[in-house]
């Protein structure tokens, strides 16, 4: 297995003391497919600037494709693909106010120029990538497929919505199909249909190609039908880094149910769960939903009390993550 | 490797001119407002030399002859250099990460990212303008050395323009506040050589040959054209000197800019 990206004990902290990545140390080889989560502030921009070269870390040892990043070699540039959305780029500029400002600073970032026309954006990365004619026409005519951006071609990217600036943002990294693709919340605001097939793209592009993926989001579902891998960030620090199957099936199935009585209840010892918490009229109770279903507790529990309120709560991938680490540790 | 910076300026020159032009009523505005302030200025110097007749011996058609160099330079270096012009906000929009991930050249990119069209073409105007009314009445023989010379004027008089701002522009790397001294520096300057250089007093006058090199922009390489009186007080070689000073200077801000990038985080 080749190894695309090492990152080792790297640690950058921002002028205003945040440890904005703290201690991280993995490895990523060619192919993989690694998601990155977290939630915001976490430190997963930060991360792939670091990867970039964009930033500098203040200790630690970081190499892509065998080189430094801030070396800003050329041949790194070639084979390197990043897309970002907002968030990204909010975390990067280091601001906070969500409003005109950030919207603003949207519009002049990303891999497309906001002055060119998209037509134009393309011939210029043609031009930078050294793409042939033909295979470019070829490709693009499959990004068009799948994105469906050619009917934009004559619009300078600031016309754009956000959505469909999104999309030729990714067809403008994957036009030169890059071996190492990085993207930073690219599914930001393109519509549910829409996602399904750009989805559908990069699973096809990176099998195709052997592409390596780095995907920072905080939308599970995005991880789970396009990486195999997942890093879990939480204040800078790298606190799970391994396969997503292992969380999902592992933790992922601890559901929490909440139910509020009519009268008090004295106990529910039978009940079919891991464990649970009453107090007065309130019951909290944590079940795992491979071998046992709501319908069953509730109908439990509705066969010996009245019910007057009931939550069945599903643990976001953070939760689950953080109950794993907190299993780890304690 | 040459034809392959072939293509790329070609692209670059391809979109660079439709888009700066697109917006044809905002351009055209534009242009206009340029147009207008530097048609001003020339006429506060017209106005200044019906009072005077001469300034150290330099008549209003010779004054029009310097300013049209001044112009046709800036005219040039706004198409080449204009990012550097610009550098804060290209930093702040995130512009210029996209061009360190680019597989190419820095520099090369910055150089053909950008110009502004709309102010090379009104300065283009005004200096074409100054160059008609004034060329074929203030005595130069134009032939075939008078002409290389001139050539050799409007390249070093962009590149020392270029270097200028090449030079501050790599302060960004450090501070990510504009400070506007860049701005404040180099209009002050490029006010200052609308005239003679030797009308001013020392200090400004060596600050202009010493430091903001724009008497090697107009004033000297208009000496060698027009030989007026004041010329006696400065060097002779002073004439020729444009050129050593566009490579030199250049090459300084070159490479200290080369070496600040290394302190640029995004």
């Amino acid at each position: 297995m080749k190894t695309m990206i090492i990152v080792k004990n790297a640690v950058k902290i921002f002028d205003n003391g945040i440890h904005a990545t703290d201690d991280v140390s993995f490895h990523i080889t060619r192919g993989e497919k690694v998601g990155l989560i977290g939630v915001n502030g976490a430190g997963k921009t930060t991360l792939i600037r670091l990867i970039c070269g964009l930033l500098r870390p203040d200790s630690g040892y970081i190499r892509v494709f065998r080189r430094e990043p801030l070396s800003r070699d050329k041949s790194i540039g070639m084979k390197m693909g990043m897309v970002y959305g907002l968030s990204g780029i909010l975390a990067g500029k280091g601001k906070v106010s969500f409003g005109f400002d950030a919207l603003s600073a949207f519009e002049g970032s990303g891999n497309l120029d906001k002055d060119l026309t998209i037509k134009n954006n393309f011939e210029l990365i043609r031009t930078i990538y050294r793409i042939p004619k033909d295979l470019f026409q070829m490709r693009f005519k499959e990004l068009d497929d799948a994105l469906g951006i050619g009917e934009y071609m004559n619009y300078h990217v600031g016309q754009l919505s956000l959505g469909q600036k999104m999309r030729a943002e990714i067809a403008s990294v994957l036009i030169y199909e890059p071996e190492l693709l990085i993207l930073d919340e690219p599914l930001i605001g393109i519509d549910v249909s829409a996602k399904e097939s750009v989805r559908e793209l990069l699973r096809k592009k990176s099998s195709d190609q052997n592409m390596t993926i780095i995907l920072a989001t905080h939308n599970v579902e995005e991880i789970e039908k396009i990486c195999d891998r997942v890093m879990f960030l939480d204040k800078g620090k790298l606190i799970y880094n391994g396969s997503f199957d292992k969380i999902k099936y592992s933790y992922g199935c601890m559901n929490r149910i909440s139910v509020e009585f009519e009268e008090d209840v004295p106990d529910l010892l039978d009940l079919p769960v891991v464990r649970y918490v009453i107090q007065n009229h309130r019951m909290t109770a944590w079940y795992n939903s491979d071998l046992v279903s709501a319908k069953e507790i509730t109908s439990f529990i509705a066969s010996r009390y009245k019910i007057k309120d009931l939550l069945i709560h599903k643990p976001t991938i953070e939760e689950t993550v953080k109950n794993m680490v907190g299993e780890m540790y304690t | 490797m040459s034809m392959d910076l072939i293509q790329l300026f070609k692209a670059y020159a391809k979109t660079g001119i439709k888009t700066r032009f697109q917006y044809h009523l905002d351009s055209f505005l534009l242009s206009l407002a340029v147009f207008v302030r530097e048609a001003s200025s020339i006429f506060g110097v017209y106005f200044l030399l019906l009072k005077f007749d001469t300034l150290n011996d330099w008549n209003i058609k010779e004054i029009f002859f310097m300013f049209s160099i001044l112009s046709a330079t800036y005219s040039l270096f706004i198409m080449f250099f204009m990012v550097f012009r610009d550098f804060p906000d290209w930093i702040k929009h995130g512009d210029f990460d996209r061009i360190l991930l680019r597989p190419r050249g820095i520099f090369v990119q910055m150089i053909l990212n950008g110009a502004d069209w709309v102010a090379a073409l009104s300065h283009g105007c005004i200096s074409i303008l100054m160059f008609i009314l004034s060329a074929n009445s203030v005595g130069i023989r134009w032939n075939a050395g008078s002409i290389f010379y001139y050539l050799v004027t409007m390249i070093s008089g962009t590149v020392i323009q270029g270097a200028i701002f090449v030079f501050f522009s790599a302060f960004n790397f450090y501070f990510s506040k504009n400070h506007g001294i860049k701005e404040f520096v180099f209009w002050k300057s490029r006010r200052f050589a609308t005239f003679p250089v030797s009308i001013y007093g020392g200090v400004v006058q060596n600050i202009l040959m010493f430091v903001i090199p724009f008497a090697f922009v107009n004033y000297f390489p208009a000496q060698y054209l027009l030989r007026k009186s004041d010329m006696a007080a400065y060097p002779e070689y002073y004439m020729y000197l444009s050129p050593v000073i566009a490579i030199v200077g250049f090459t300084l801000a070159y490479v200290f800019w080369r070496f600040s990038l290394r302190y640029y985080q995004s």
